[in-house]
């Protein structure tokens, strides 16, 4: 990959691995830490890497440096832990986006990122398990059992629009 | 007898027999997948929602549910800074040492080139130049400028002219009394950096004072590197003086001369090349980089 090809990354994907990042930790400077490091570690190899699997190789790292950073900084609890209805005092929601990203805090990180790049990045079960270092198998689960989450949670009482 | 049959048919006709016609309906409800341990039903109206099978006995009511649980990416949402993101083209490093060795290996040169073209030049400006002292242009005008000579015997001639350009002439020959052609070149060296024919009407018949008829020409070689290293540096009578008064009075540093010498490179090839200083860990200059914005 030239530099040129690097800078053309820069331009395609920054925007995207901010977006997955940032929905993940929650945290802006958090994330432009983890993209600006996603972005320095595809330079150190740059001239090792095809320009086809740029895209890959920064979504890889990016996960890999945010399941780093959550893991030094907060304990994060697995789906099994959270219970099917929220003890949560209701409130109002204007919108379902806004009930979706509730409910996707809420997932854990791995399955948060699956969907996350299922539906944010189109990415197919193979290409998620890539990123994540899942098998086929464990991707469509996570991905599975986090879609059933999101849909109990829409449909639960307390987040009726 | 009659109540005991009564009572031996009655025993038999209270057990209820379950009515097998009547079945639950929802088994795949609460079936569970082996792979995900989520309930079949849930788990068909995902893979029709995800692609993964076609929709024979799915009930699309779930599937409409759990189409409402896709992510839509905030498109707002963008990396602030992405320019910082990206790197300059780091076309030649250059340590120190090697760029110093150049520039000694290229003022040498550029010093015996000049010892040895001045006393050449010299010789035929005496020759061409015997009956002339000084050439005084008033450059400020347009095409047709002013000139005023005097006649005496004289090695040299240099015009100062308004826009602080040292046009040095190097020949002047008068094929007749009334016209004298003069090519000029630009410098207080010898160098031919921008050679032009001047032609120089009399205005009077005392031979003092001229007009000069300008014909533009291109720059040399030299005077496009020289152009590129010093910018301020103009052809003769260039009507665009503004690059001519940005001159600095900067001293000559390493890294001021590494500067030119690529802004040369820039001129000849129409590159955008700049070099930028390249650090070590504790924040020294190390060398030099090329790079290409």
């Amino acid at each position: 990959m030239t530099t040129r090809e690097y800078n053309n990354c820069v331009d395609q994907h920054a925007d995207g691995v901010y977006r997955f990042i940032l929905k993940n930790l929650k945290d802006e400077h958090d994330a432009q830490d983890v993209v600006q490091d996603a972005f320095e570690k595809l330079w150190v190899n740059h001239k090792k890497l095809n320009p086809g699997k740029a895209k890959s190789y920064l979504f890889t790292t990016a996960y890999h440096t945010m399941i780093d950073h959550i893991r030094k900084n907060r304990h994060s609890g697995s789906i099994e832990d959270i219970p099917e209805t929220s003890n949560e005092t209701f409130r109002d929601y204007s919108d379902l986006k806004e009930i979706l990203d509730e409910a996707l805090a809420k997932l854990n990180e791995v399955q948060r990122s699956v969907v996350l790049l299922r539906d944010y990045e189109g990415y197919s079960y193979h290409e998620i398990g890539e990123i994540t270092g899942l098998n086929e198998s464990q991707v469509k689960v996570y991905l599975y059992r986090a879609r059933v989450y999101l849909k109990n949670y829409i449909v639960s009482p307390e987040h009726v629009i | 007898m009659a109540i005991k049959q009564h009572n031996g048919e009655s025993n038999e006709d209270m057990v209820l027999k379950p009515d097998l016609d009547i079945a639950f309906k929802h088994k795949s409800s609460i079936k569970r997948s082996e792979k995900t341990g989520i309930t079949l039903e849930n788990e068909k109206a995902i893979a029709l929602f995800e692609g993964d099978a076609a929709s024979s006995d799915t009930p699309s009511g779930l599937a409409a549910i759990y189409s409402r649980t896709r992510l839509q990416a905030d498109r707002d949402v963008v990396y602030p800074d992405p320019e910082s993101l990206k790197k300059r083209v780091a076309i030649i490093p250059v340590s120190l040492q090697y760029a110093a060795a150049a520039i000694i290996l290229l003022l040498i040169s550029v010093g015996a080139w000049l010892v040895f073209n001045q006393d050449v030049n010299h010789e035929r400006l005496r020759h061409d130049l015997a009956k002339l002292e000084r050439v005084s242009p008033d450059l400020e005008f347009g095409n047709i400028l002013p000139a005023r000579l005097t006649l005496r015997d004289q090695e040299t001639v240099q015009i100062q002219s308004a826009q602080r350009e040292v046009v040095q002439l190097s020949r002047i020959k008068s094929n007749n009394p009334d016209m004298l052609t003069i090519s000029a070149s630009l410098a207080s060296s010898n160098m031919p950096m921008y050679p032009r024919t001047t032609d120089f009407t009399l205005l009077n018949n005392d031979h003092e004072v001229l007009a000069v008829i300008e014909e533009s020409k291109g720059k040399t070689l030299m005077g496009k590197i020289f152009s590129g290293m010093f910018g301020r540096v103009k052809a003769p009578f260039e009507s665009d003086n503004k690059q001519s008064e940005t001159g600095s009075s900067e001293g000559f540093s390493f890294w001021y001369i590494a500067e030119l010498g690529v802004k040369s490179v820039n001129a000849l090839g129409d590159h955008d090349y700049t070099v930028v200083r390249d650090y070590n860990d504790k924040g020294n200059v190390k060398g030099l980089i090329v790079v290409e914005e």
